[in-house]
């Protein structure tokens, strides 16, 4: 017992200084800056909630956001990213909204199933049971296909689909998902019969356009973008209302090749209901100041992301909004 | 010489003090998390991203790929030692691992370990270096129709670890598939088996069912099993504790073949260090002349996986750094902390960023060689471990094993489910139902489901589509062979001893 | 044995039917394509069958020769290790998970059998600090907290 504690603690200082050594190089708890006389508030730490794993789109929106926000300075207080994935996310926004009614500390952030979870009957909690913060850019989606298909554009892509009832197939993220709602709306509109395979992620879903294992595939700009410019993938169609900038700026959209189709994720911070507006204020203050930084917009660029901002009152009604079209067309992909 | 000129290149760019503290970091770290029951390679990775941010690009990655496949080693210690795999890449060891514990040979089942892992993983970033573009082209020929027959090429190696009662084994292992299949199917988005809970919804994680079944039922029942270790003093030198010269007569083919099988597995996107490792404890079981005595304490039955598992996680960095596609949870939080910093993994990295490329491969060879230092240095304190009295290492592995599983979801729930299956493991032992089967079956299964439904769909409902593509058609005879080959043995024999007779 | 072998065997196959009912709940095909419901159905009766093996075993000469693994006093360890471990369930939410670690680690060495007051308090104390080292200081995993504040 004597000999194998005291290995356990020559293991231990050894970490203990390594990790020292490599946190002097980050940012962890910077001091505060000046806090505004008339108010208190934020006076401990924020929690930042990420109801999914480490390393997904979620995580890395926020986590970056965080870093943006503290190496400015815009929070008197650090805030910590805590990673609580589960059901979809529903796991750690009921504890959002359930455990911490009230308490301005305890931020999280939304995806799709945000709104298709309660939809569907799979989450306790929807938008209803958040204060809104701020909404700061959309991911879009892309139509995909490998670089030596037959398909040039999307209209080849209809007809082939047309002539070949049932042959064509297309893979997407899970079978209930922003992608499947996209796959069953054009299937809709363009009145064909497609096979929709569901894949597990867009790594999976990129290999299977690759592959050619499926004719398409539906995937976010910033999980295509790497493929998009070394040539190995032709992106057919965007799911945006106007054409998205820089690099993607040649790919038409669903809309104006007469899909109807606008569909994108929506990225924004929320906190419990029951928070006071001067809390709002400071929080949405907080966010759209690192939503100003040029370094915020350059991760926007980086990952094809399209800037939408929105303040409290704005993300608020697009919040209905957004539910109100999932709403609609879960219907759809139910049957 | 391209090559040898980019390798000299990154050498040098690993060799800057900076990354090398790095490097080193990231291996102890992998090693403990990787030791640490509950914590793998991907916990890892994702609890010290935030520390890499303060770094460039390249002393960041260089650290995640140290925790990556210095965890791959580290799962072996707990494994071997106290029959508790610290990440699910490790279950294979625990199989030889713990038994040449028992027979008081830890010392030579962990210098093993850390020889396969460091001999897996410098051959495989020697594949990486010269092959990885042509080798992610062949990758992504593997779709749902080839994941499928994989699974079943995985679910064949269930044979030889059935143990006394073959009926016990297959029943542990269709019970292992039914645990795969609780949580949201994934085609239609509904709730399957999850009693109610969101918990439940992203299915039984591997971790509290190995932890349970392996962990907490040999607390519950070493003491009456009489696994009493002892290590004498005097058998703690360094010649003693390192594998013998028959020991590597015996493993040194297998750490061969299970490099090149794990590191072609590990590059299949989704398959990863895990599927690796079953497969190639399968395999050694079958080509190893003393393959009935695999379970008791055989040194190969350790080399195998461990050498599969090291060369997996290098193979994995195939698809992330040549694709963008991650091959595994680890490789997929490493693909987010690469965006993060503001680089694109894909076909044009190799060209943009070559200082980072070659500066990982390059740092992968100096990690491998602090690996070994580090490990041979260890393996006599660790096998200390095995001197403190049992009710207090009982005690302590327990908290261990709880506090593990609470990290994995940060939930009390992973807690209760590890209890839980404590509990089943526990009976199952004492009925002498074995517990491997059931592990692998969980881990196979979700993959072999999904891959199932998905080329149905593709095929448009037709089976045949396992047997018309050329991959998944080789790999399903393969499969088809490796059931009936000991049933074409026996029968030549038979065969032949009638006729001599 | 015997007795134990029958019991465990007829549990899972009532746990096979049980899934087998469950799964019909689901579809079993969807527009030609195996459905939610197609695996698990599969699984369920393959169980049934297969668990019919030992439980047929039990009833011929086999196995009535091996010992009985439920000895008196075999569950010993068991309660010890599980009731703690449930305990430690029930007391992290007002204790936190670190106090009741280490509750349950001085419990179980105690329990089964360490003499030694100072090996037992030192347990205790010294386990929740190193598991903090790891896991709160290195690890920075948010462990529950309970009325000490940590």
């Amino acid at each position: 017992m004597k000999k194998s504690t005291r290995w356990i603690t020559i293991v231990m200082v050894c970490l203990f200084a390594l990790t020292a050594m490599v946190g002097c190089s980050s940012p962890a708890a910077t001091p505060t800056a000046p806090a505004e006389p008339e108010s208190t508030f934020p006076e401990k730490p924020f929690e930042m909630m990420v109801p999914m794993g480490a390393g997904g789109g979620s995580d890395v929106f926020v986590r970056t956001l965080v870093k943006v926000i503290e190496d400015n300075k815009f929070s008197p207080q650090p805030i910590v990213v805590v990673n609580k994935p589960g059901g979809s996310g529903s796991i750690g926004w009921s504890i959002v909204a359930n455990d911490h009614k009230g308490d301005p500390y305890e931020l999280s952030t939304v995806s799709s199933s945000f709104y298709t979870g309660p939809l569907s009957g799979k989450s306790p909690v929807s938008y209803k049971d958040f204060t809104h913060i701020a909404a700061l850019c959309v991911d879009p989606n892309l139509i995909l296909v490998a670089a030596d298909s037959k398909y040039q554009t999307l209209d080849d892509l209809v007809q082939d689909a047309k002539a070949n009832a049932g042959k064509v197939s297309a893979g997407g993220s899970s079978g209930l998902s922003v992608d499947a709602i996209i796959f069953y709306a054009f299937e809709d509109l363009a009145g064909m019969d497609m096979k929709y395979v569901p894949f597990e992620g867009g790594g999976e879903v990129m290999t299977a356009i690759l592959g050619q294992h499926t004719s398409w595939g539906i995937l976010g700009p910033s999980e295509a973008a790497a493929q998009l410019e070394a040539g190995k993938v032709r992106a057919l169609a965007v799911t945006t209302e106007e054409r998205l900038g820089g690099d993607l700026k040649d790919i038409p959209t669903m809309k104006e090749q007469g899909y109807d189709i606008v569909m994108a994720q929506t990225r924004g911070i929320v906190a419990p209901s029951g928070i006071s507006d001067d809390e709002v204020k400071f929080l949405e203050d907080m966010v759209l100041k690192a939503a100003a930084t040029p370094e915020w917009k350059k991760f926007v660029a980086d990952n094809f992301m399209e800037e939408t901002l929105m303040n409290a009152a704005e993300f608020t009604a697009a919040s209905e909004r957004i539910n109100n079209m999932f709403a609609k067309y879960l219907d759809k992909v139910g049957q | 010489m391209e090559t040898i000129q980019n390798l000299l290149f990154g050498l040098s760019v690993a060799n800057d003090p900076i990354n090398l503290v790095y490097c080193l970091v990231g291996v102890i770290f992998g090693t403990l998390v990787g030791a640490l029951p509950g914590l793998g390679p991907s916990a890892g990775i994702a609890v010290l991203l935030p520390l890499t941010f303060g770094a460039n690009p390249i002393s960041g990655i260089i650290m995640l790929a140290g925790i990556y496949y210095g965890a791959m080693y580290g799962g072996s210690i707990t494994s071997i030692l106290i029959n508790t795999p610290g990440d699910s890449a490790a279950v294979m060891t625990t199989l030889d691992g713990y038994p040449m514990a028992k027979k008081g040979r830890a010392g030579q089942a962990l210098g093993m370990a850390a020889f396969a892992s460091i001999i897996g993983g410098t051959i495989s970033v020697i594949a990486f270096m010269f092959l990885a573009p042509a080798l992610a082209e062949f990758a992504i020929r593997f779709g749902p129709p080839e994941y499928f027959a994989l699974m079943i090429l995985g679910l064949t190696t269930i044979a030889g670890m059935t143990g006394k009662y073959p009926s016990k084994g297959f029943l542990s292992a269709l019970l292992g598939l039914f645990f795969a299949t609780i949580g949201l199917d994934l085609v239609q988005g509904i709730p399957r088996f999850a009693f109610g809970t969101y918990h439940l919804y992203e299915g039984l994680d591997f971790i509290p069912v190995a932890m349970g079944l392996f962990g907490i039922a040999e607390i519950l029942t070493a003491r009456s099993d009489g696994n009493v270790i002892k290590i004498d003093k005097k058998d703690v030198a360094w010649r003693k504790l390192l594998p013998s010269k028959e020991d590597w007569k015996n493993a040194w083919a297998h750490i061969l073949r299970s490099t090149g099988i794990g590191f072609f597995i590990g590059m299949l996107p989704g398959a990863g260090a895990t599927i690796a490792s079953f497969i190639t404890y399968g395999v050694a079981k079958k080509t190893s002349k003393r393959s009935e005595e695999f379970g008791t304490g055989v040194i190969e039955g350790v080399a195998a996986p461990e050498a599969a598992n090291n060369s997996a996680s290098i193979g994995a960095m195939v698809p992330l750094l040549t694709l963008g596609v991650p091959g595994s949870g680890s490789t997929a939080i490493m693909l987010g902390a690469l965006m993060m910093f503001g680089l694109r993994p894909g076909p044009l990295l190799f060209d943009r960023n070559p200082d980072f490329v070659w500066g990982l491969i390059g740092s992968m060879y100096i990690g491998n060689v602090f690996l070994l230092l580090l490990a041979i240095l260890a393996v006599p304190l660790f096998v200390k471990v095995l001197n403190v009295s049992r009710p207090v290492l009982s005690a302590t592995v327990m908290s261990f094993i709880l506090i593990g599983s609470y990290s994995l979801n940060n939930s009390m729930f992973d807690v209760g489910l590890t209890i839980g299956f404590g509990v089943f493991g526990f009976f199952m032992k004492k009925l002498e139902y074995p517990a491997a089967p059931m592990v692998l079956a969980l881990v196979l299964g979700n993959i072999l489901e999904t891959s199932l439904r998905q080329s149905i769909i593709i095929s448009g409902g037709n089976p045949a589509i396992f047997f018309t593509r050329p991959i998944s058609g080789t790999i399903m005879v393969i499969a088809i062979l490796a059931v009936l080959y000991p049933l074409v043995k026996k029968g030549i024999q038979y065969f032949l001893k009638s006729k001599t007779a | 044995m015997r007795m134990a072998n029958r019991v465990a065997s007829i549990l899972i196959i009532i746990f096979a039917l049980v899934i087998i009912q469950q799964s019909l709940q689901f579809d079993y095909m969807v527009e030609g394509t195996p459905g939610p419901g197609f695996l698990p159905f599969w699984l369920g009766i393959l169980i049934g069958l297969v668990a019919l093996i030992p439980l047929i075993k039990t009833f011929t000469g086999f196995a009535s020769k091996m010992a009985n693994p439920f000895k008196p006093g075999e569950f010993n360890d068991f309660y010890i290790v599980i009731g703690s471990a449930i305990v430690l369930v029930i007391i992290t939410p007002i204790t936190g998970l670190l106090v009741a670690l280490g509750l349950m680690v001085g419990g179980i060495a105690k329990l089964m059998g360490t003499k030694s007051w100072k090996t037992i308090v030192g347990l205790t104390v010294l386990t929740p600090v190193f598991l903090y080292g790891i896991f709160v200081f290195v690890l920075a995993v948010p462990l529950p907290k309970g009325i000490f504040g940590f």
